[in-house]
């Protein structure tokens, strides 16, 4: 087909455009609103809607506030056809058909439109039209060209097919609608299930009645096995009732032979008792006399025990006599013992308190002589009054005399004679002679006279200085004057020697107290004297309590040793003491039981010549009433009496015996037991038979044969009808299935010459490197670029609208020979950059070439690119 | 003398292979056979019936079935002797023993319950003798067993109703109820009965050379196999002569045809034949078909015989003998053209089919989709 010219009149906002269309590609440009997208609108709608529509959308189109019709004509070339068509929706709707060639036509209203439709699909495939108009705002990407019978046809051919008619997608919806009659097209389940259960219900009910028909018969032959066996059991009868009979005659003669005998038994029976009394009252008597007998012998015996128990008891009083005598001898020598071991132990004490004594003694007279010695000390040192301070101050204080007199002398003026010849002269009062070579040197401190008799008196005074000096001197002479003094010391000598006589009086002090406190040892003096004085008392009182005719021992080894051999001796004697006592009292006891043995034999003694008088004078009233001979001839009548009639028993029981009664009686229960048997048997197979019979009665009215014969051709006709409806479903299945099989193969055989038409196309935009993989559907899976294969939809929305494009360019390619379908792009490539618009423009270009294109954009620049073209404006 | 000889009425048979319309006709010609074996005994004035038995085709059938059964008896004009079979005998659920039975059936109906010989009532000298079943399997020769006690009764007609295979045409001898035919006819020589009816055999059959053994038949087939049936024997006894003539008493038929199919002008003549048969209503084909056809011919035998099923009381194919290569060559002759994958599904189905029924009846659907012949018939079939 191919678009001549289109016209809008009052098609929404558009009052009248009209636009010419080349036979390549044509660019319609405008503005938004402008009425580019009418354009498709009203193309679209005249195709598909009738004039008279009352549709939403074909309202729509009617220019707002305006009442008037929206008409829209079309000259179009469609094979061989030429024709004008026009449609005017809403007011004065009308329909216009002008056909030009091949012959003139004028069609108008509903036959106008059905004839456009009818040259239109006759050789455009309208769902490939639908496919490969892009209207603005709607899907982009993805087409779906898999419906297009037209798109099949050319790829058949292009793809050297046996050529495709148009007519499969009629026999695949019929060939579907077959398969559906029998199978759910989603999941395949079979629609017929009611048909086999039909036939199960059937085949159930088929497999019951038979059963139920078998245990009909098996009742039957139950019945016939029954009513044999009544017959027989009837027959027997008669047989069992003879036996019994027979053997309960025999039985009766046994039973009245055993009534005898239980008779007899009972006259025994009284006899038995007499003869049984008889004989106690015999043995009683013979047992009286036996006991006393024994009794007597018992009596002689104890009395012949009891004499030794008297003389074992004397035997032993005597023992413990003697014993008693022996005991009393060891503890007198116990007492002596005590006493000697006693003195022994006074001797040793009064032996060692001597020895004490002694050392006392001594201790304290080295005390007395220490002491004495250290008065004498202290006397000495009472004596001096000097201390180690004090010489120490006295020497201090005389070396300060000392350094202060030679101050002075240094000091003074030296006044040195040498006498040249011997003279005397009188220094101040005082008289020295001088001799040549002996000056006088003398220290002027103070006024000083000399008189040299006879010659001059020569006075000499000292300087000022020098009487300070010298009263420094005096001064210190004061002070170890008054130091000595309160020393009680006449010189600095004696000071030194006295403190010294001090400091040795005193070691010797300290030494002499070490010896006493030696001596003493830490002891109290006044205890030890104590100590001494009670020795001395107890001595004293030991020497006077002492039996003065025994000799004391020697030494206090010796009495220790006396002591211990009296000690010895007394524990001797105490063990000897001990056991005798253990002897004596056991022999104590051994008489206490003799006596008392002796005491019970004569007790019991008494006790039994008691009871045994008693006896005998018993025993003598019995014999007395009823002698021993009375009583033995009675046990003796009476054993004579019951011997007779045992005999008479013994003879009933052997021929009671001959009988043999256990087996008559077996046989007897036996024979009336079978016969009880058979009729009990005869009365539950008839009950049997009657149950049986009823069952049978009810089963032969239930008509259960010709149910099972019904039920039967229920069954037949049910699988029959199952068998040809599978039979018919299977072959639908198979048909879908291979229809379906085949179709897609030669789909997929179909899509080698569309990925061509796209890849040539795709180049162009996208490289030369660039392919595409195609599904069965013909819709594009996966696009390689770059040698990397990218998923469809992982793609950018513009290079997804791109091969939208190009795709709906290469199908309209592909139909092109078949008289083609124009391709409509309505204001499309907005996501695409100008490089890309560029190479969209070639490709947009090149198919142009073959298939009529029509553009239209609102962004004339987007489409600069594009070389062929013929530009309209609206 | 005379009288009717007839047997195996098999009252209560229905047939699995026949359409519940079919079997309802069919179950009432069976009762309606009986009232007419009565109008032909008083057509040719017979003087009573017997019925060698199975009369019965079941002790348990349905008060329905027995009651209309004996409403046909007792319109009978003249005595019956009904003999218990294998199917219904005299066993604890007899049917003749049954309540329904007892109250129903009229005097003139007389069932052979022992071996006792029983006088015709009405006419002197004639003695009917049953052997009659007791359970379905008997221990002897139930034949044997009767005649042995029967002394010999000059001057009266005996007639002895025997039912069950005899020995020279039972194919396994062994079995214990198995009749001596030597015994009978020994019996007939001897003069101790004039005549032996028997039943079991559902095809008319006259036993050994004596002209007084027979089996009358069924009075209404039963099957396929069976030679002769819907007859029954109006036997003619004198003195020395025993006539015996078959008369017709059932109209329905039983049919196993094979038919070969290879082309067009098979199929017209098999139309042709079945066009023929006169009452199709009561008549049940069972046909087998070989030979070679295309799909067309194919398409053609499906709508023949799905047209004439709902004429026929039964028509079906016999599968077991059926072998009709269907030879799919409908594309040559142009009947429908098909194109793109859907000719490459025809191949493919093609191809399958020589080892695939199921291809060979997808290919037949497809044809028929496609627009080929028979497209009417078989869419009304389907």
């Amino acid at each position: 087909m191919r678009l001549l010219t289109l016209t809008l009149e009052n098609w929404r906002g558009v009052s009248h455009s009209q636009i010419e269309f080349d036979d390549a590609v044509t660019l319609i440009e405008g503005p938004n609103e402008v009425g580019k997208s009418s354009l498709v609108e009203a193309l679209r709608m005249l195709f598909r809607e009738k004039s008279g529509s009352k549709k939403k959308e074909v309202q729509a189109v009617q220019p707002v506030g305006q009442d008037v019709g929206s008409s829209v004509a079309a000259e179009v070339r469609c094979g061989d056809y030429h024709f004008h068509y026009s449609k005017t929706y809403n007011r004065k709707a009308g329909t216009e058909l002008r056909i030009l060639a091949p012959r003139a036509e004028q069609l108008a209203g509903d036959d106008a439109h059905n004839r456009a439709w009818e040259i239109l699909s006759g050789h455009m495939d309208m769902a490939l039209w639908d496919a490969l108009l892009v209207e603005q705002g709607k899907e982009i990407g993805g087409v779906r060209l898999a419906d297009s019978d037209g798109l099949a046809r050319a790829l058949d051919n292009a793809a050297g097919g046996a050529g495709v008619s148009g007519e499969e997608s009629a026999l695949f919806d019929a060939v579907q609608a077959e398969y559906e009659r029998y199978f759910t097209l989603k999941s395949g389940k079979a629609r017929y299930g009611e048909q086999q259960q039909r036939v199960e219900q059937h085949s159930a009910q088929v497999e019951q009645l038979k059963t139920t028909l078998r245990e009909l018969d098996d009742d039957l032959r139950r019945f016939e096995g029954v009513s044999a066996e009544i017959s027989r059991l009837q027959r027997a009868l008669p047989e069992l009732q003879h036996a019994k009979e027979q053997h309960e005659q025999r039985w009766a003669a046994i039973d009245s032979l055993q009534a005898r005998l239980n008779a007899k038994d009972d006259e025994g029976k009284p006899l038995q008792q007499l003869l049984d009394h008889a004989r106690s009252q015999w043995q009683r008597r013979q047992d009286a006399a036996a006991d006393i007998a024994r009794r007597e012998q018992d009596l002689a015996q104890k009395q012949a025990a009891l004499q030794p128990l008297a003389e074992h008891a004397a035997e032993l009083a005597r023992t413990v006599q003697a014993a008693e005598a022996t005991h009393k001898d060891l503890q007198t020598q116990r007492r002596a013992l005590q006493h000697a071991l006693q003195q022994a132990r006074r001797d040793t004490a009064y032996l060692q308190d001597a020895a004490e004594l002694a050392r006392l003694q001594q201790l304290l007279e080295r005390v007395q002589a220490q002491r004495a010695e250290l008065a004498e000390l202290r006397k000495t040192l009472a004596e001096i009054h000097i201390t180690a301070e004090g010489r120490k101050n006295i020497q201090a204080a005389a070396s300060a005399l000392d350094v202060a007199s030679r101050t002075r002398d240094n000091a003074a003026t030296r006044l040195s004679i040498d006498a040249l010849q011997a003279l005397d002269v009188r220094l101040n009062d005082e008289a020295i002679s001088l001799r040549p070579g002996a000056p006088l040197e003398r220290q002027v401190a103070e006024s000083l006279q000399i008189d040299i008799p006879e010659l001059a008196r020569i006075t000499i005074a000292p300087a000022a200085s020098a009487g300070e000096l010298a009263a420094d001197v005096d001064a210190k002479q004061q002070e170890l004057d008054t130091l000595l003094a309160r020393y009680q010391v006449t010189s600095v000598e004696q000071a030194i020697t006295l403190d010294e006589q001090r400091a040795d009086a005193e070691q010797l002090l300290r030494s002499a107290q070490q010896r006493l406190q030696d001596t003493l040892q830490g002891a109290d003096e006044e205890a030890l004297q104590a100590d001494r004085a009670r020795l001395q008392q107890a001595c004293a009182d030991a020497l006077q309590q002492r039996d003065p005719g025994q000799a004391l021992p020697a030494s206090e080894r010796e009495a220790r040793a006396q002591l211990e051999t009296a000690s010895e001796a007394l524990d001797a004697c105490e063990s000897e003491l001990d056991q005798e006592a253990g002897r004596l009292a056991e022999q104590r006891d051994e008489l206490t039981r003799a006596q008392s043995q002796q005491q019970q034999a004569s007790t019991e003694l008494n006790a039994l010549s008691s009871v045994l008088e008693d006896k005998r004078s018993s025993l003598a009233l019995e014999r007395e009433a009823e002698p021993d001979a009375d009583l033995e001839q009675a046990v003796a009548e009476r054993e004579q009496q019951l011997a007779a009639i045992t005999a008479e028993l013994e003879q009933l029981r052997a021929q009671l015996e001959a009988e043999d009664p256990d087996s008559a009686r077996l046989q007897r229960d036996n024979a009336s037991q079978a016969l009880r048997r058979a009729e009990r048997d005869i009365i539950d197979q008839q009950q049997e038979q009657a149950v049986l019979k009823s069952r049978l009665d009810r089963a032969q009215a239930n008509g259960l044969f010709e149910e099972l014969e019904a039920a039967e051709q229920a069954l037949a006709e049910a699988e029959d009808t199952l068998a040809a409806t599978e039979r018919r479903a299977a072959a639908a299945k198979l048909l879908w299935e291979t229809l379906n099989a085949q179709r897609d193969a030669s789909r997929q055989a179909y899509v080698a010459p569309l990925r061509d038409g796209i890849r040539s196309l795709g180049k162009i935009v996208f490289g030369s490197d660039f392919d595409i993989v195609l599904g069965e559907d013909w819709t594009i899976l996966d696009v390689i670029r770059d040698g990397k294969t990218i998923p469809f939809d992982s793609l950018s929305v513009g290079a997804k609208e791109q091969l939208g494009i190009l795709t709906r360019l290469a199908a309209a390619r592909i139909v092109a020979g078949q008289g083609g379908v124009p391709v409509i792009i309505d204001d499309a490539l907005g996501f695409s950059d100008p490089s890309r618009l560029q190479s969209m423009g070639a490709a947009i270009a090149a198919a142009g070439r073959d298939a009529q294109v029509v553009v239209l954009t609102c962004t004339p620049g987007r489409f600069m690119y594009l070389g062929q073209v013929g530009v309209r404006r609206l | 003398m005379k009288f009717i000889h007839t047997s195996d009425w098999q009252i209560g048979m229905t047939r699995a292979f026949l359409s519940q319309e079919a079997a309802a006709r069919y179950s009432q010609a069976r009762i309606d056979a009986i009232r007419g074996l009565g109008q032909l005994a008083e057509q040719h004035d017979a003087q009573f019936m017997v019925v060698a038995g199975d009369v019965f085709e079941s002790n348990q059938l349905s008060a329905q079935t027995l009651s209309r059964a004996l409403d046909a008896l007792n319109s009978v004009p003249v005595p019956v002797f009904l003999l218990p079979g294998n199917h219904d005998p005299l066993d604890a659920s007899s049917i003749f023993r049954s309540r329904a039975f007892r109250d129903q059936a009229r005097e003139h109906i007389i069932v052979l319950t022992d071996s006792t010989p029983i006088p015709v009532p009405g006419l002197a000298n004639v003695e009917v003798i049953g052997a009659p079943w007791f359970s379905k399997r008997p221990a002897v020769d139930l034949c044997a067993q009767a005649l042995k006690t029967l002394q010999p009764a000059p001057g009266v007609s005996r007639i002895l109703l025997g039912h069950g295979q005899v020995d020279s045409l039972s194919p396994d001898q062994s079995q214990p109820g198995v009749v001596s035919q030597a015994l009978l006819e020994q019996a007939l020589a001897q003069g101790l009965v004039q005549y032996v009816a028997l039943g079991d055999r559902h095809s008319l059959t006259n036993v050994g050379n004596s002209g007084r053994l027979c089996y009358s038949g069924t009075p209404l087939v039963t099957d396929f196999d069976e030679v002769d049936p819907n007859q029954a024997l109006l036997v003619e006894l004198d003195n020395e002569t025993c006539t015996l003539t078959p008369h017709n008493t059932g109209f329905w038929d039983f049919q196993a045809v094979q038919r070969d199919i290879n082309g067009p002008e098979d199929l017209a003549a098999f139309a042709q034949w079945l066009d023929a048969i006169r009452g199709k209503e009561c008549t049940v084909l069972k046909v087998g078909f070989t030979g070679s056809v295309n799909l067309a011919l194919a398409a053609e035998l499906d709508t023949l015989l799905d047209a004439q099923a709902q004429v026929f009381a039964s028509l079906k194919r016999r599968a077991r003998t059926t072998d009709l290569a269907v030879i799919p060559d409908a594309l040559d002759d142009g009947a429908i053209a098909l194109s793109g994958y859907a000719d490459a599904t025809w191949k493919a189905l093609l191809v399958q089919a020589a080892s695939d029924d199921t291809a060979t009846d997808a290919l037949r659907l497809m044809y028929r989709l496609a627009g080929g012949a028979g497209n009417q018939g078989r869419s009304k079939g389907a």
